[in-house]
């Protein structure tokens, strides 16, 4: 079939660290799109930054590449927010730990450009869902 | 006598590979992300619309992809605490199999460079990747272009055709404006060819500094002025003033942003000059020539590849010709 696009991926990778291993190797390898220069833009972009920052990658049929940023995963801001470190959602239906509302309105509006939603409101009770879902309470 | 070196080097990494909804993605990606991933990626379902443009549908309806890379070894208990919480989550759909498959090691900064080697195109226009050798015939022109983030490598199909028909076209001396310039491989060709002004446009503004940076390692930024915008706008077009018009016209889009453009195109072609256009389907062609016409173009012919064209058209002479 005829077209322009090759492949999209999002790459969830920490801030200002990318690099040629996987997953940038394993996921843009195949597609034969130039590694360093995608590990280069990305870590030039993203270096004042924190966290997961995922990116949005689309590879064209000529291997050319372009990619945006996304918005952090709700669950990294929420553990960041909750003071929760990586890897320790072991006992999920326990409480993980809690975030104050106004640390829950602040997720939100980060992750609205990413939602299906321009409404706050709606925004909150997605990542009050997401929230829940790793045991962390909002106070 | 010396040990033999290792015919196999152990996998550093290991891949958990889970199929599952759209909207358990981000769920699915931090349970990965718990289990010790250090990055995460997520293949949409995507859906290529055969319109012959830059853009795609996500598709709801099928699984997505959700890769994460773990360092080895992933062991058993690993993988039942990630089993687990997989199962623990609150999922929209359940989940496909998980899979856990080692990564071969490879050279990923180097390895993708074997899908580009110099490239012949048309009758003497040659790209060469930076890290390769090449000794030109004194007719051909070679432009060093390593692959980036802009489209043109001269891999596709239309800029093949493209880069053929500045050969028909481009004379020593004369002006030309590449709209949707990209990598700017075109407006290059166009300067290596003898146009003494380039301008290359394109609404993507990160490709203004890509253009630029080839440009300068080709030699030729001296004649390529780069800038955002599109007819119009980057250059406010003065469509009575024939001396801002250019000799050759070239747009290599997508059929739609062709037409939308198509008389903003023709008037900025000088008299007796050029327009080259493409970025679109065969199948696409005869509507474009008949445009190309209802738009003041003549002599207008059609340059099929196997799946996409190019079409060419002079805007007529001052005099009548």
């Amino acid at each position: 079939m005829a077209k322009k696009v090759r492949a999209v991926v999002t790459l969830q990778i920490p801030a200002g660290k990318a690099n040629p291993a996987p997953p940038v190797g394993t996921a843009l390898g195949p597609q034969g799109i130039n590694i360093m220069e995608f590990c280069k833009a990305y870590n030039e972009q993203t270096k004042a930054m924190e966290g997961v920052i995922p990116a949005r990658i689309t590879v064209f049929e000529d291997r050319s590449f372009n990619f945006i940023l996304k918005t952090p995963p709700a669950s990294d801001l929420l553990r960041r927010a909750a003071g929760i470190p990586k890897g320790s959602a072991k006992n999920l239906t326990q409480r993980a730990g809690s975030i104050t509302r106004a640390q829950l309105t602040e997720i939100a509006k980060i992750k609205l450009p990413d939602l299906n939603t321009d409404n706050l409101d709606d925004a909150m009770r997605i990542v009050e869902g997401s929230a829940r879902s790793m045991g962390i309470e909002v106070n | 006598m010396t040990p033999r070196p290792p015919t196999h080097s152990a996998s550093q990494w290991v891949e958990v590979i889970v199929l599952c909804d759209s909207a358990d993605t981000e769920l699915v990606a931090d349970a990965l992300r718990i289990a010790g991933a250090e990055g995460v990626a997520i293949e949409p379902a995507i859906l290529l619309d055969d319109d012959a443009d830059f853009t795609y549908t996500e598709r709801t309806d099928v699984p997505w992809t959700v890769r994460g890379t773990v360092p080895a070894p992933f062991d058993t208990a690993g993988r039942r605490a990630l089993r687990r919480h997989l199962t623990s989550l609150p999922l929209r759909a359940p989940l496909g199999r998980m899979r856990v498959v080692e990564v071969h090691p490879e050279q990923w900064s180097e390895a993708w460079k074997r899908f580009f080697g110099v490239l012949h195109l048309g009758q003497r226009t040659v790209i060469r990747p930076t890290w390769e050798k090449y000794r030109a015939r004194p007719d051909e022109i070679v432009i060093d272009l390593d692959p980036g983030t802009a489209f043109g490598t001269g891999q596709h199909e239309t800029t093949r055709l493209c880069l053929e028909a500045l050969e028909a076209v481009v004379t020593r001396g004369c002006t030309v404006l590449d709209v949707g310039a990209g990598s700017g491989i075109l407006a290059i060709a166009a300067a290596k060819h003898g146009a003494t002004r380039v301008r290359a446009i394109d609404l993507d503004a990160s490709t203004v500094a890509v253009v630029r940076e080839n440009a300068e390692r080709n030699g030729v930024s001296a004649r390529i002025t780069a800038a955002a915008g599109t007819l119009g706008d980057a250059w406010p077009w003065p469509r009575t003033s024939p001396i801002e018009c250019a000799d050759v016209v070239v747009a290599n889009i997508s059929s739609s942003a062709v037409r939308a453009m198509l008389s903003d195109i023709a008037a900025a072609v000088k008299p007796g000059g050029a327009a080259v256009l493409s970025g679109f389907l065969a199948v696409d062609a005869g509507t474009m020539v008949r445009a190309a016409r209802r738009a003041g173009l003549r002599h207008v012919t059609r340059h099929d590849g196997l799946e996409w064209s190019c079409v060419v058209g002079r805007r007529g002479s001052a005099s009548p010709d």
